[in-house]
């Protein structure tokens, strides 16, 4: 070896020792196991959230058949169940990966089963024909939301034991069920090969997690808040009509619901509310976690604030065309919030979210 | 001193290194532009998408047709394989730059080091007589046979790589880099999952001898590859190195690339041999008949106006990485100056990025969602990258323009983290985007990185 080398290799080496004498064996995050989070939010959140959602699915079927064989027909006891079911809903809402995924001519798990604004004059049209089918492309003339519109706005209909009327809830709700039939089988498969991938590449479990949550989240914000208050570039005035929940008014319990089971999923809090492990416990390994950590719940406290101040002497939709000053502080609070989410979240935890190449070295 | 460089630029040497190269690299290019196709990134980077950020500068030039795109891509492939045989050698060189450069220019969201790489590396193969042994062209006597070369032609290449390391070493002179480990401290413990050494890699002490041995690596490796003794050596750490970062990012196909290229570095003797192992299995099958080459040009004159645009061109190329000096601030922060200059796996960078159109009739701010118009890759780079968001801001102020009244003013709230700090406000809130003209001079609406 001659002097240049020589000089190369003891510079390698020096290097190499001296930094490992500054530093002690200390852990940058204490090999956090993702598939911890994985198993939490599959076993603690998206299989009992399947199966609550089936049985209130199940549970309004059965009433339903109760009340279509009843002589003196009373429609609240399916209105009620309505709510469940929309409750439950939202606690599925953000996990549109694997089975849950659009394929094909299949779009989002959301998307199939609760479209909205739905197209109340295609289902008028179809009851008037007779003719419809559930599987074509118009989902927004059946799921939960078009399930929503005939027991809240045509009660009187159905009360009066309209067959048209009545075939096609029924028809509406048995679709409904053999959907989530087939989710459930497709996600009990699914499910294994989920929890056991560890790794943090593009399209891995954790990857696809994180997008669907961050979706999610932004979905209550752009879609259902922005965009019913006009706020989106394009648009001349508020757009009432479209919120969710339109007919039952149930609209802020459902929104106050969505934001509860992102929040949740983040802290690693369960559906039956028991601890598990979420992206606060990831955060808390990692680099930099702890700040994010106490910025992120910071954020989450104002926007469970923010979300309750809002009034309930009126619907959301009637909040939504008046202007409402509550409404629109909480939106100004999800909008800041997102960068938690989104941004910080994602580059502090390594995680890919898209395949693109990056710059090698 | 002059005259002693062009003299050295003008020394016959052996062309068999230069002939390797040019089948490694033009492989590359094809296994590069094939798997891009296959991965659909045709459309998807040029075609599925609304609007594409262009250079500055490059504004004019625009996606064709789908499958006019398409084209382009096979055309590539075609080039490339020309490149890789020596078939039509300079029209297959012309072509393949002129597409991938094309293309690389189109949206800068995509903009990668080792896609400017392979544009300096092809456009300067262009000139570089890489074809006249073991090639189709000079086979059938297109080109002139011979068996030299100037010094000068093998060092183009040796510069080139020579450009991508140690720019890239140096980079890695600063302080989140080398006292802090990061970003790798960031990186590093999310490939937890891989085997073996998996578990090393949330230890603290591994970001930090990473983190080293990478800079003394990028910054030596040149040199060790040069030296004949420590050459065996270097590449071994080039193959481990790449691999190695291969394996952990997602980098596509960088690490293959120069695998192959460094290969250059190695002496007349080995790629005598490497060729004739190529060649061997081909002349049992075509019985090619390695004819021995009549006109040997031994003298390479290099004259006066060539040689002094190739000192031009290496001091343009030595230049632009510390071009960044001009800007205030912090480089990694504001990134002006901060591509074509070898910068990369620098820093962990992301952002989020809430544009808004304020109603022309009413004022009111609308919130823009940026999935309404940007694929998630393009999202995720214009959240950080200052002309990017000016381009952004320019389209949406196009889209809602209402006939009557003035341009929409167009603001945004941008938050960016920096390798594990909190985010914090990027640009100022109030500055209307669509009115600010990019271009090379420092842009004041950046605000200064707490």
């Amino acid at each position: 070896m001659n002097i240049k080398s020589t000089f190369f290799a003891l510079l390698l080496i020096t290097t190499i020792f001296q930094s490992c004498e500054e530093v002690d064996d200390t852990n940058i995050s204490s090999e956090f196991d993702r598939r911890t989070l994985l198993r939490s939010v599959a076993d603690g959140t998206i299989t009992p959230g399947l199966s609550n959602f089936i049985s209130s699915v199940d549970n309004f079927s059965s009433q339903f058949n109760n009340f279509k064989s009843a002589s003196n027909k009373d429609i609240s006891s399916l209105q009620n169940q309505w709510k469940v079911v929309a409750e439950n809903f939202m606690d599925i809402y953000s996990f549109n990966f694997g089975p849950f995924a659009e394929a094909g001519i299949n779009r989002s798990f959301t998307e199939e089963v609760g479209t909205f604004p739905i197209a109340t004059q295609k289902i008028e049209d179809a009851i008037a024909s007779g003719t419809y089918n559930f599987t074509d492309f118009n989902r927004d003339a059946r799921g939960i939301y078009a399930i929503e519109y005939l027991i809240f706005s045509k009660s009187d209909e159905l009360v009066n034991g309209n067959a048209k009327y009545l075939d096609y809830l029924e028809g509406a709700l048995q679709n409904l069920s053999t959907r989530l039939a087939t989710y459930q089988t497709s996600w009990e498969s699914y499910k294994t090969s989920f929890v056991e991938d560890n790794s943090t590449n593009a399209g891995s479990s954790i990857s696809l997690l994180y997008n669907e949550y961050v979706k999610s989240f932004e979905n209550l914000k752009n879609f259902k808040v922005q965009l019913p208050l006009g706020l989106r570039p394009g648009q001349e005035k508020a757009e009432p009509n479209n919120v969710e929940a339109l007919f039952s008014g149930h609209t802020l319990t459902l929104y106050q619901k969505h934001q509860t089971a992102v929040k949740n999923i983040w802290y690693g809090i369960q559906l039956d509310g028991s601890q598990g492990t979420g992206f606060k416990q990831y955060l808390s390994t990692v680099e930099g976690g702890d700040a994010l950590i106490s910025s992120t719940e910071n954020s989450w406290n104002a926007l469970e604030m923010a979300v309750n101040k809002i009034p309930t002497s009126s619907t959301f939709k009637v909040l939504v065309e008046n202007n409402n000053a509550e409404v629109q502080e909480w939106n100004n609070l999800l909008t800041q919030h997102t960068r938690f989410l989104k941004s910080d979240l994602s580059s502090l935890l390594g995680i890919y979210i898209t395949f693109a190449s990056g710059d090698g070295d | 001193m002059i005259k002693v460089l062009k003299n050295k630029f003008e020394q016959p040497i052996a062309i068999e290194p230069l002939v390797s190269f040019r089948i490694l690299f033009g492989l590359c290019l094809f296994y590069s532009t094939a798997r891009f196709i296959a991965l659909g990134w045709v459309q998807d980077h040029f075609s599925n998408t609304l609007i594409h950020f262009p250079f500055l500068g490059f504004e004019w030039l625009k996606p064709l047709t789908p499958n006019v795109m398409l084209g382009i891509h096979y055309l590539m492939l075609l080039a490339s394989l020309g490149i890789t045989l020596g078939a039509f050698y300079r029209i297959s060189t012309l072509l393949f730059f002129l597409c991938f450069t094309y293309t690389f220019l189109l949206d800068s969201t995509y903009y990668l080091n080792h896609y400017y790489f392979v544009i300096l590396v092809v456009g300067t193969l262009f000139f570089l007589p890489a074809h006249k042994k073991y090639s189709i062209d000079s086979h059938f006597n297109i080109t002139s046979k011979s068996d030299f070369i100037a010094a000068y032609h093998i060092y183009a290449i040796y510069f080139h790589i020579g450009l991508v390391y140690f720019f890239a070493g140096i980079a890695k002179l600063n302080s989140d880099w080398l006292f802090s480990a990061l970003p790798l401290k960031i990186w590093l413990p999310s490939k937890d999952y891989i085997p073996i050494i998996g578990s090393l890699m949330t230890k603290e002490w591994v970001a930090y001898v990473f983190s080293w041995v990478g800079m003394v690596f990028d910054i030596s490796v040149v040199f060790l590859l040069l030296y004949s003794k420590t050459r065996g050596f270097a590449y071994f750490l080039v193959v481990v190195f790449h691999s190695l970062t291969g394996l952990f990012f997602q980098i596509g196909i960088f690490p293959i690339v120069m695998i192959a290229s460094t290969l250059i570095f190695f002496s007349t003797k080995f790629h005598k041999k490497f060729l004739q192992l190529l060649i061997t299995p081909l002349n049992l099958l075509f019985r090619i008949n390695l004819k021995k080459n009549d006109k040997n040009q031994l003298i390479f004159n290099l004259t006066y106006s060539k040689f002094v645009i190739i000192l031009i061109y290496i001091a343009i190329q030595l230049a632009i990485p510390f071009r960044h000096i001009a800007y205030p601030g912090n480089l990694f922060w504001t990134e002006q100056g901060y591509r074509f200059s070898w910068r990369v796996m620098l820093m962990e960078k992301a952002g989020t990025a809430q544009f808004y159109v304020h109603h022309p009739k009413t004022g009111v701010k609308q919130f823009v969602d940026n999935s309404e118009f940007l694929n998630a890759h393009q999202e995720k780079q214009l959240a950080f990258q200052p002309d990017m968001m000016l381009y952004y801001a320019k389209f949406l102020a196009d889209s809602f323009t209402i006939a009557g009244y003035p341009t929409p003013k167009i603001t945004a709230d941008v938050y960016v983290t920096l390798n594990a700090k909190p985010s914090q406000r990027y640009i100022s809130d109030t500055s209307n985007l669509a009115q600010v003209k990019n271009s090379f001079r420092h842009k004041s609406f950046i605000l200064p990185q707490e």
